[in-house]
């Protein structure tokens, strides 16, 4: 049967790749849809023990950016997205990181299944590069031309009819 | 940002990422690589796009020319630049097999192509280089007219043929046929039927009435019967589309006794509630520009079409290059000059057609 008062847990221990714990809210857990996933699981179990699910993806410096993404979003509605506190603090968040953490953290958050995260890092990530010409894209994301140079000049003009 | 870090990136993460640039920088960037260049049109970009509220289309929006004279290719006038496009679109460049066929109908970015050695119509959206190709319902088949009428999440094609209405629906891939309505037929055959709400509108005349065909059940209905004056010697229909109008009928008029029109008169007919419409009018034609109209012609009615177009009313003369319109929002009336590369000597045979790019517009 689906979860009683009884086997309801509040907390669980989430374990990173380099084996450090993090005791978790379940609030807070519930951010990521893996961990819920998990939670779930165990109190359908009917589970009193506090569970620990292991994250062998994830260091501990990048979940503890995760967590502290997840706690400041357990603080608000699921639908409460637009909001302006909240938005201006995500810009903060991602605004001091470099990179290499934005890339592990992307990866994280598709790998816990935190969306709103996931999308937040894409749309960072998509606006430091909109500018970038397509010789500079191949080259951050090692990505191989496999058009010839007549093709490739044919996709430039096919469509500029169409625009403004 | 560095190689080293970005490389190890899995496709589908990198995709949604490319999946928030803003519009401009995914065209621009199409030729990284194969992938990049299909991504445009899968879709959870097209629906991410095309909910995305600041997306106002980077697209501009045309007058498309078809003109015997130009067999290759369609001459395209730029309606918000108010210029005629020196690169026009050709036929072949956008799918070899519409250069031997004649085009019917537009609507939505999708236009439809009378396609004779298939047997078909070709429905083909141009910016996404899509088509697809739609079997007759019989053969051997004869048409009189044809409408596209095509939305978000598909297309329905209107044929008019011996008396009957033929209407395919793209969403079940299939024709139906249903008992047709003559008196459309009687003097307009270049006039478009007008879409609102699963209906295509069509005028007749004599005595004059705005008719519905209802394309989810098949069934005609009387939208509008008679005018508040005898004297309309011919009437066309136009619907606005966007904007804060799109509840707006409109109907021009030539008015004068016997079937002979002396003046052009634009209304807007008001829904008082019950289904009860008073006319309104809103415009006189100024005189000098009503005679070069009846002048060019020659008091052919029949030749005269009319259609909505972003914001403008235009008259079109199948027999003259220049097209007239109405601009709503600041009250003018216009000529449209004739496309440069037309020769001083043309036959006649002007179709034209309302043409707004729209990558969404598919099958």
């Amino acid at each position: 049967m689906a979860s009683s008062s009884s086997s309801s847990l509040s907390r669980v221990v989430v374990k990173s790749s380099d084996n450090n714990l993090f005791v978790v809210n379940k609030k807070v857990a519930s951010q990521s849809q893996l961990l819920k996933q998990c939670i779930d699981n165990m109190e359908e179990k009917g589970t009193n023990d506090v569970i620990l699910i292991p994250l062998s993806n994830v260091t501990s410096n990048i979940l503890t950016l995760v967590l502290e993404y997840c706690e400041k979003h357990a603080d608000f509605a699921d639908d409460d997205n637009n909001n302006q506190e909240l938005k201006q603090w995500d810009h903060e968040f991602l605004k001091k990181f470099d990179y290499a953490t934005l890339n592990s953290l992307t990866m994280a958050a598709d790998y816990m299944v935190t969306k709103s995260l996931l999308n937040l890092c894409c749309q960072f990530i998509a606006d430091s590069i909109k500018d970038l010409t397509v010789q500079q894209i191949r080259q951050i994301f090692d990505i191989k031309n496999d058009f010839t140079p007549q093709e490739e000049a044919d996709i430039k003009n096919e469509n500029a009819w169409a625009f403004r | 940002m560095d190689s080293d870090i970005w490389s190890n990136l899995p496709e589908e993460l990198l995709d949604r990422i490319l999946c928030f640039l803003p519009f401009k920088s995914i065209v621009h960037l199409r030729p990284t690589c194969k992938r990049f260049k299909s991504l445009l049109f899968t879709p959870f970009f097209l629906s991410k796009f095309h909910h995305s509220p600041s997306s106002s289309s980077p697209f501009s929006s045309f007058l498309l020319l078809s003109h015997p004279h130009f067999n290759r290719h369609f001459p395209l006038y730029n309606s918000v630049s108010g210029i005629w496009r020196e690169s026009s679109v050709s036929r072949s460049l956008l799918n070899p097999c519409t250069s031997s066929s004649s085009l019917l109908s537009s609507s939505n970015g999708l236009l439809c192509f009378h396609h004779p050695s298939s047997s078909s119509f070709l429905v083909s959206n141009l910016l996404s280089r899509s088509s697809t190709l739609v079997k007759f319902p019989k053969l051997p088949f004869t048409f009189e007219f044809v409408n596209l009428v095509s939305y978000p999440s598909g297309f329905r094609i209107f044929v008019f043929s011996s008396k009957s209405v033929f209407l395919y629906n793209s969403k079940v891939r299939s024709w139906r046929t249903f008992d047709g309505f003559e008196p459309i037929l009687n003097d307009n055959i270049h006039q478009e039927g007008v879409y609102r709400d699963g209906h295509l509108y069509f005028t007749t005349s004599h005595p004059f009435s705005i008719i519905s065909f209802d394309l989810e059940k098949g069934v005609w209905g009387i939208f509008l019967d008679g005018t508040p004056m005898n004297e309309l010697a011919f009437a066309r229909l136009v619907m606005a589309e966007e904007g804060g109008d799109e509840n707006k009928v409109y109907v021009i008029g030539g008015v004068g006794r016997n079937g002979i029109s002396r003046s052009l008169k634009l209304w807007e007919l008001h829904d008082n509630s019950n289904s009860q419409y008073s006319w309104v009018e809103i415009e006189s034609l100024p005189e000098l520009m009503y005679k070069k109209l009846v002048s060019v012609c020659y008091h052919n009615y029949e030749h005269i079409y009319c259609f909505w177009h972003n914001g403008l009313i235009c008259i079109c003369c199948y027999n003259w290059p220049e097209v007239l319109y109405y601009r709503v929002s600041r009250k003018t009336w216009h000529w449209l000059p004739k496309c440069p590369s037309l020769p001083e000597k043309w036959s006649c045979g002007f179709r034209w057609f309302s043409f707004v790019p729209k990558l969404y517009a598919s099958f």
